[in-house]
């Protein structure tokens, strides 16, 4: 098994660091979501408003 | 200055967008030294080898897990007392993250126990409780995201929170209380690290990284947050009518 040890030290940093980037992608998407929702929502009120 | 203004989420809008790079900053500086360290300079570990160098990623990870929970259960103290805005935002900020850090604390472990216990997983009372705490992160998130109506879904979350809380010392103390297959505390804040200097300094470096990361990611998720949720305001509508922000 020792020889393999390095494999093991990879995988879970790599899945670690994927995850995070996941994280990362979904942060800054979420992000776009609400900025265009309050966008969205404002633009509608005006168009309302005349 | 009253930092009792910055409980608004009005104030600490503008305050988490300034503060969230630097944190993001921090974070990956801590994370380039703290690899560099254990990487670099720490040595193999003179039983398990190379493959202890996990440790750099599971303990930080499962440190955070732990005291990310306890800061959403103080914010949900503070939700429920007080019925302040901002800190029922700041849970469900901090609850992703705290979830994320809970898994990779999981998985690493599992990854770190096959060479060295012979087996990826064990009913053991830390890795269950551990498991549990994942649960209760995933638990909450689908509990507020359930609730339509935003504020019912603040106190339902919160309540889970508090009652949930009572797994986090179940988690620390767990490898003393019971006899468990995951090692006992490398370190403690009454006793000597039972580890070469040059591991703990890694490992500390990655736990600062850890931290950073975490309250980076909290802040840019709450300012969305807060976006959504107060949308309808005039401060929101002048905000986004103004230059970028």
């Amino acid at each position: 098994m020792a020889e393999h040890h390095w494999t093991f030290v990879a995988v879970a940093y790599a899945l670690s660091a994927a995850a995070i980037a996941l994280e990362i992608v979904a942060l800054v998407r979420r992000r776009r979501q609400a900025l265009a929702r309050v966008e969205r929502e404002r633009d509608l009120d005006e168009d309302e408003r005349g | 200055m009253n930092a009792f203004r910055f409980a608004a989420p009005q104030t600490f809008y503008p305050l988490a967008g300034r503060l969230a790079p630097w944190f993001a900053a921090a974070a990956v500086a801590f994370a380039a030294a703290g690899l560099w360290v254990g990487f670099g300079i720490a040595p193999a570990d003179f039983q398990q080898g190379e493959v202890y160098r996990i440790i750099f990623i599971h303990v930080p990870s499962a440190w955070m897990a732990m005291f990310v929970y306890l800061v959403m259960a103080g914010y949900a103290v503070l939700t429920l007392g007080f019925r302040t805005r901002l800190s029922a935002m700041m849970c469900r900020a901090l609850a992703p993250t705290g979830a994320l850090m809970a898994a990779i604390s999981l998985w690493t472990g599992a990854i770190w126990g096959r060479p060295t216990w012979g087996t990826y997983w064990v009913w053991d009372a830390r890795l269950t409780s551990t498991l549990v705490l994942l649960f209760l992160y995933v638990g909450y998130m689908a509990l507020v995201a359930a609730i339509e109506d935003e504020q019912r879904g603040d106190r339902a979350g919160a309540l889970l929170l508090l009652v949930g809380a009572i797994n986090v010392p179940i988690i620390y103390f767990s490898v003393r209380w019971w006899n468990t297959l995951h090692q006992g505390a490398s370190v403690s804040l009454t006793a000597a690290p039972k580890m070469a200097s040059t591991m703990l300094t890694g490992m500390l470096l990655m736990s600062l990284a850890a931290w950073m990361y975490t309250i980076a990611a909290a802040l840019h998720r709450v300012r969305s947050i807060i976006l959504e949720r107060e949308r309808h305001t005039r401060w929101v509508r002048q905000l986004l009518a103004g230059p970028a922000t």
